[in-house]
């Protein structure tokens, strides 16, 4: 058995690892990155985390959708194709 | 000390659930179920139970209450009848796979169309797959101990599952007979507080319930609740031989079994048609004809070792429907007797008799009747597996 619990509950949200569903993950280039914030407003799945000098997406749930290098402004980020077991 | 009092089969219910002390009540009145809810209001009126009532805008909102009561702690209960749980369809099945031991009576009604207010057990049975335990009730007295037992059985920590109480509309719900309340004090003794741990809403242990669940976590929570449903039998048992014990009245379980025990012919029934049928197979009896009658309270689990028990050494089963199990062009119980005894198939002959459809009854004639066949059956006549009571071209 996986879980200990006999009805459906999560102790967080993220019981799902939506970073499962990926084929292509999201790339910063740091020095182009402006810290404007706008892929962490506009990700649907709030997998983007703030490091020290860019942003970053959390590969867990990151699902590759490509919203954030398609909004940011500084073309900071691009897709970049998977190849996974 | 307990006492006797003339009520209906919905006043019973009722005193059932006050004297388990239920903490929330939801509802929302249909026939044949309203006097439920106006008796349960009535007994918070005159401050005998302690309880919030909400008087929900549909049924689908009755149980989803009655979810975040339950969730947060709360022994709850409700009722409904026909259309009123066809609308709780969704939420039904959410209270089952969130295993909240809530429970419910349930007035049975025809399913509409055609419009009819009358009994009938298909509004329940078709949602025997949903679940839930589902226990059938033959009298009032039978209403008022199972309510109390139910509580017991769906709050046991290895099953943890929402639990049916099924009563016949009008024929039990409306109708008047005397009834035995126990005290308080017994039912306290009984029956422990509630406290609900496996899944809870608590601030001080957040957790999140019914989150996006993926499928072999789902499988996993599918075994498992389908492993409580089976065994809920031997609690279903042992709750009963409990209650016996201290309230003096025992209903067998899972079955009720009247003398059964040299019987080459049995009936088996569901409902409030057990009584009557009780009273047929006396009268068989003063006719030397070996008769036997197997009432079955739980549809599920349904009681699959107890048919099977029963039926050795017999030779005709006769199975008495008020309700159908469109496909099969018979009854449920029947459909589910038949699989239950699949091993003993070629060696006993199986009838079914469908009738008491839409508030029409089942006579003491009737069954008389469906024995007279079954003593054909016996002695090697053929008789059409499936018959309709008071259709008479088939």
């Amino acid at each position: 058995m996986k879980t200990p619990f006999e009805a459906p509950i999560g102790r967080d949200l993220y019981v799902v690892k939506t970073g499962d569903w990926r084929f292509q993950k999201p790339v910063v280039n740091s020095e182009k990155c402006t810290l404007c914030g706008i892929c962490f407003i506009f990700c649907p799945t709030n997998s983007i985390r703030k490091t020290k000098n860019c942003y970053e997406a959390d590969l867990d749930t990151c699902k590759g959708c490509g919203i954030c290098a398609n909004e940011c402004h500084a073309s900071a980020i691009t897709m970049e194709m998977e190849r996974r077991g | 000390m307990s006492r006797i009092k003339a009520m209906d089969g919905n006043m019973a219910a009722a005193y059932g659930a006050v004297l388990c002390r239920p903490t929330v009540l939801a509802a929302y009145p249909i026939t044949p179920q309203t006097p439920l809810v106006e008796y349960l209001s009535n007994f918070i009126a005159d401050g005998r139970l302690q309880a919030e009532m909400v008087e929900a805008e549909s049924e689908h909102s009755v149980l989803s209450v009655l979810h975040g009561a339950c969730l947060a702690g709360g022994r709850v209960f409700t009722g409904t009848s026909s259309q009123g749980l066809a609308l709780m369809y969704e939420p039904y099945i959410r209270t089952s796979t969130l295993r909240l031991p809530i429970v419910m009576a349930i007035a049975n009604r025809e399913i509409i169309s055609p419009q009819s207010v009358w009994g009938g057990q298909q509004d329940a049975v078709t949602l025997r797959d949903a679940g839930w335990i589902q226990i059938f009730c033959e009298n009032n007295q039978e209403i008022m101990d199972s309510v109390i037992m139910g509580y017991r059985i769906a709050e046991d920590k290895d099953i943890l599952l929402p639990l049916n109480i099924c009563y016949d509309g009008f024929y039990l719900s409306h109708m008047s007979e005397g009834v035995s309340i126990p005290s308080q004090d017994l039912v306290d003794r009984f029956l422990p507080p509630f406290t609900i741990d496996h899944i809870k809403l608590d601030p001080d242990d957040p957790m999140s319930v019914d989150p996006l669940t993926p499928g072999d976590l789902l499988t996993e929570y599918r075994y498992k609740h389908v492993r409580a449903l089976h065994k809920a039998r031997e609690v279903i048992d042992r709750v009963d031989s409990e209650f016996s014990k201290l309230f003096k009245r025992s209903y067998g379980g899972q079955v009720e079994a009247y003398r059964t025990a040299d019987a080459d012919l049995l009936l088996v029934t569901m409902g409030s048609p057990s009584g009557t049928a009780k009273f047929a197979v006396d009268l068989a009896r003063e006719k030397g004809i070996g008769v036997g009658l197997l009432k079955v309270r739980t549809l599920r689990p349904f009681p699959v070792e107890k048919l099977v028990e029963a039926a050795q050494g017999t030779k005709v089963i006769g199975v008495i429907d008020r309700n159908v199990c469109f496909g099969w062009g018979t009854g449920v119980v029947f459909m589910e007797a038949k699989a239950a005894l699949g091993s003993l198939a070629g060696e006993i002959r199986l009838l079914n008799y469908i009738g008491g459809l839409g508030g029409s009854d089942i006579t003491v004639d009737h069954i008389l009747g469906v024995i007279r066949e079954m003593e054909s059956a016996a002695n090697g006549k053929e008789i059409q597996e499936v018959k309709w009571l008071g259709l008479s071209e088939v």
